[in-house]
């Protein structure tokens, strides 16, 4: 009781210091923040996914989806981006229940194969409308949402990624969310319970390719650039890294392993080109050392201290 | 009309064998020790440059330095093997996250020693055939041959040696081999090894008839993920298939199609497939 | 007394000194911080990380030689080195580390039409000007929405010097394929140059652009061929697509003339295709090793990239140019605004380059001035060695 009333106080302290970022961060800072935001929004909409039992390896895609419905509809439409951040949520909530249809009901491994060839396949779909969507060269002059200062971007990407983890950790810990572990776990032992197997899975997509969808779209009004090239193979491939790196057990797993990972070139911008050798020595430490994942370093060390206190008084008292 | 479809024929041949080399490394690997690497590529793409270091700089020409490229990249399968991939047999998750890591220490450290230049090695052989008005380089139809061969050595590896049906056996049902007394560790770093000596092959014979490149790592892994779905995954005789399949896009598509459609389609028909038939071509249900 | 008489003898010495001293005084040296995008990693480094080093040889030779002076005063060049990663991401990611913490004024940097876009996305909101090393010719990266930024290259200079030799050179031509990669940009690179090649008589039978990812150029070089073309077209400027091309071409026995309209510099063609496949190639670029480069190449850029890099590569004059036009530009305006300093750019008549005086163009085809129109030279190649022909004024409508 001690240990959960300790962690939701500094859980409430966190958020706090959050709030308190722009008072101490200068803009280059709070930019930061906004990519990591948008980050963690996005590795922990791939868990909502993964833990129904299917790891997609195509996720930047939606991320795409819902930044360029968003972007086209305010730049050409000329609608507000408050009014199409959501619609372009809806777009991927849309594009993931309908690739759902077929995709869901595939094995772990080739859903993932189905997944990273969706992934790229959608990239190169810009190709279909090259005026509206800007072709290879991106779209540009995406109107923004607050103009050109940082802080209210701080304040409302913190504030949209808060609520997105506080919507996909309700639906983990709810009835719906026990449903999608268990169908994660046996093919066979769900449905013997009554449970539509498929349909479980494609509400597991839908659910996370929306959340991925609103993070795109708010990387489009932020950015008020955005171009094919940014939401390939590559960052899909990294998403999922993010996530297993991070803890794909717990859910503060991807939050964790999204932050880190995502600064490390950042933070190591002196180290030029040798930067990501750390990302890759971070990844190797993890699997080696730390199979639960980053976000399980407390305990296992302190797991580890107590297996060495234990090895120390029984070699005492022998 | 015949010389256009033969010129045609010889481009798709010669783009699927290249295929084929490289995917099967990938196919057996996956097969044996149910791990995808994902940093197969990028060995095809160092393979390259390891048989241009020894063929240019250091003059040692052509067959040389695909000998001991193929022998090269073998060894560093091995050293994959032991060192990356046996920790995590079997743990799909764990074993992704290892690859990762290895893409990204195997491209950063092209970057730093290759560097971004494009490099590229004189025909195997020169000079060119002309039939029927059509002519053939006779480097593509070297490489062709090449590759050809070492294919049908394989295959009769695989189906007439022990090794050969050992692997096929851990292909099957790894639980099974090792009780029949299969030592898999072996068998996995002799397919690792064969694998990689291979994909570097490959690399090199690429690098004499078109240009190499680091980005050629990227391009390579996506097309030998679609020939070994197309394949089937598990399956290892029906690479050859699915090479054939993903060559004579590559080297048809560009020409008839406009780029707008030939893009998306290589990609839309393995998702296609995934969808209608998953075990592909040859494969079977996992 | 004494001690009074001293006082006023010292401080009568300060004062005095105190103005005698001033204009030294005022000359003092200060730090002028420039940030550079270049893509030191990724598929463009291969002429982007040479670009770089370019930028910091001709900042130390400013700074060797007086500096850039303002209102009298005296300012040393500080680069800040950004890689853009060859992705437009990584592009927004360095301008706005530039922009936002290191707070510069001046950025240098930016190749190919997604990454200029990217930058000056972040770089024009924050009224930072910005002097890219290349446009490829799409009113979406230039234009007067754009005030602040300008192109020291663009692919459209040579275009009709590039056709007139051509002309020249092989009269019999009629049918002109262009090769583009897909970045989108072709149809304008073809929009700039058919009008050109109508007037002296050609005509564009195909003009396709090819997949990025492209390794095996033979069924898009297939696809030109089957139009029969006379001359085929490099319009992009990166050797290794160039280089792979004319191994297809020559593979597939094509007789006829090849060349860019752009920069390929031939030697690094030649390097990937050998000499009997690149024989007859020619593209509107520099050698700095050729004695008909401007004195500055043999007098500054050889020596100083040789003894602080130890190697030559053709790409450090593009990058020492940007440097030098910055320089030109601030002292021309007298002013470190960067508003000034692009208005004032824009009116200038003449600007000193590695290749000779340039002018600024670009008023017809981007609706603003905005690109700087140095000469570029002709390089053909023959028995495997790159050879002068002459030099190219080069403009942009």
């Amino acid at each position: 009781m001690k240990k959960a009333r300790a962690r939701v106080f500094s859980l409430i302290g966190l958020v706090i210091l959050l709030f308190l970022g722009p008072l101490f961060l200068e803009n280059y800072y709070l930019h930061l923040a906004v990519l990591v935001f948008i980050y963690v929004m996005l590795t922990s909409s791939l868990r909502a996914i993964y833990i129904s039992g299917q790891l997609s390896l195509g996720h930047a895609a939606f991320m795409a989806i819902g930044a360029y419905t968003s972007a086209m509809l305010a730049k050409h439409l000329g609608w507000t981006p408050w009014c199409t951040m959501p619609l372009g949520g809806i777009a991927a909530l849309i594009g993931g229940v309908l690739i759902g249809f077929p995709f869901s009901r595939l094995r772990a491994i080739y859903f993932s194969m189905a997944s990273l060839f969706f992934g790229m396949m959608v990239t190169t779909l810009v190709g279909l409308a090259p005026e509206l969507t800007g072709h290879y060269t991106g779209l540009q002059a995406i109107p923004r949402l607050f103009g050109f200062t940082k802080v209210p971007y701080y304040y409302f990407f913190l504030v949209v990624t808060l609520l997105t983890l506080l919507i996909l950790y309700r639906i983990e810990h709810s009835r719906i969310g026990m449903t999608f572990k268990s169908v994660s776990q046996s093919y066979l032992a769900a449905s013997s319970r009554g449970i539509n197997e498929a349909g479980i899975r494609i509400l597991s997509l839908g659910i996370g390719t929306f959340f991925a969808g609103i993070a795109g779209a708010g990387y489009a009004h932020y950015a008020g650039f955005i171009a094919p090239a940014t939401f390939g193979l590559m960052p899909s491939i990294f998403l999922v890294v993010y996530l297993l790196a991070g803890g794909k057990g717990s859910f503060a797993g991807p939050i964790v392993g999204a932050a880190i990972l995502y600064l490390i070139p950042f933070v190591m911008r002196e180290f030029q080109g040798y930067a990501p050798f750390f990302q890759a020595g971070v990844l190797v430490a993890v699997i080696f050392v730390i199979p639960e994942g980053m976000i399980s370093l407390p305990s296992q060390t302190m797991s580890w201290i107590g297996k060495v206190r234990e090895g120390r008084r029984r070699s005492y008292a022998s | 009309m015949a010389a256009q479809i033969a010129g045609h024929l010889v481009n798709v041949l010669m783009t699927s064998s290249i295929y084929v080399l490289v995917a099967l490394g990938f196919a057996l690997v996956f097969s044996v020790m149910r791990i995808m690497n994902f940093a197969h590529g990028a060995i095809y793409m160092i393979g390259g440059f390891v048989c241009y270091n020894f063929w240019v700089p250091l003059g040692l020409g052509p067959w040389v330095s695909l000998a001991l490229t193929m022998l090269i990249m073998g060894l560093f399968g091995l050293f994959l093997e032991k060192f990356c991939f046996r920790p995590f047999q079997r743990d799909f998750e764990k074993a992704t996250v290892m690859a990762i890591a290895l893409v990204i220490i195997l491209k950063t450290g092209a970057d730093l020693t290759v560097g971004p230049l494009a490099k590229s090695m004189p025909p195997l052989v020169s000079g060119s055939i002309r039939a029927g008005g059509v002519t053939f380089g006779a480097d593509r139809l070297m490489v062709l041959l090449i590759a050809s061969v070492l294919l049908t050595a394989l295959i009769l590896f695989i189906q007439k040696t022990k090794v050969g049906q050992a692997t096929l056996a851990i292909a099957h049902d790894p639980d099974a081999a090792s009780l029949m007394g299969i030592n898999t560790n072996r068998v996995s770093a002799l397919v690792c090894a064969t694998g990689c000596g291979l994909a570097g092959l490959a690399g090199g014979l690429v690098g004499s008839v078109l240009v190499l490149h680091v980005s050629i790592a990227d391009v390579m892994l996506v097309k030998i993920i679609g020939v070994v779905i197309l394949a089937g995954i598990g399956s290892i005789g029906g690479v050859w298939a699915g090479g054939l399949v993903m060559g004579a896009l590559d080297a048809l598509c560009p020409y008839f199609l406009s780029n707008v459609v030939s893009d998306p389609l290589g990609l839309g028909l393995v998702v296609l497939i995934l969808v209608i038939r998953p075990q592909g071509f040859f494969g079977h249900e996992m | 007394m004494k001690g009074i008489r001293l006082f006023t003898i010292l401080a009568s010495v300060f004062v005095a000194s105190a103005v005698l001293l001033q204009p030294c005084l005022a000359a003092e040296t200060k730090i002028l911080k420039v940030g550079t995008v270049n893509g030191l990693t990724g598929w463009m480094a291969a002429g982007e990380q040479p670009t770089d080093d370019g930028m910091k040889l001709a900042a130390d030779w400013i700074n060797d030689t007086g500096g850039i002076t303002v209102k009298g005063v005296r300012y040393k060049i500080q680069l800040i080195t950004e890689d853009s990663k060859s992705s437009p991401e990584g592009m927004a990611a360095a301008c706005t580390k530039l922009v936002e913490k290191d707070k510069v004024k001046f950025i240098l940097g930016g190749v190919n039409t997604v990454m200029n876009i990217a930058a000056s996305a972040v770089t024009e909101p924050a009224k930072v000007f910005r002097l890219s090393n290349y446009t490829c010719g799409n009113p979406e990266e230039s234009g007067p929405q754009f005030p602040l930024t300008f192109f020291s290259n663009s692919n459209i200079e040579s275009m009709r010097p590039q056709l007139v030799y051509l002309k020249e050179t092989h009269p019999e031509v009629k049918r002109l394929a262009l090769s583009h990669p897909g970045d989108g940009a072709g149809k304008w690179r073809r929009a700039h140059l058919e009008p050109v090649a109508k007037e002296l008589g050609m005509t564009v039978v195909y003009s396709e652009e090819w997949p990025g990812e492209t390794v095996d150029f033979t069924p898009v070089v297939k696809k030109a061929l089957a139009s029969n073309p006379d001359a085929y077209i490099f319009t992009d400027g990166w050797a290794y697509h160039a280089g792979a091309q004319i191994k297809a071409l020559r593979a597939l026995g094509f007789k006829g003339a090849i060349l860019s309209t752009d920069s390929e510099i031939v030697s690094e063609v030649l390097q990937l295709t050998g000499s009997e496949a690149g024989e007859g190639y020619f593209a509107s670029a520099w050698d700095m090793m050729d004695p008909n480069m401007r004195p500055i190449m043999k007098k500054e850029v050889i020596p100083r990239a040789s003894a602080r890099l130890g190697k030559l590569n053709q790409w450090q004059p593009w990058g020492w140019n940007t440097v030098w036009i910055l320089k030109q530009a601030i002292e021309s305006a007298q002013s470190l605004d960067p508003v000034v300093v692009a208005s004032h750019l824009r009116t200038m008549k003449k600007v000193e380059t590695v290749f000779g005086p340039a002018t600024i163009g670009g008023q017809k085809t981007f609706g603003i001035k905005c690109t700087i129109d140095a000469p570029q030279a002709i390089f053909i190649a023959k028995a495997g060695q790159s050879v002068f022909v002459r030099w190219n004024e080069t403009s942009v409508p």
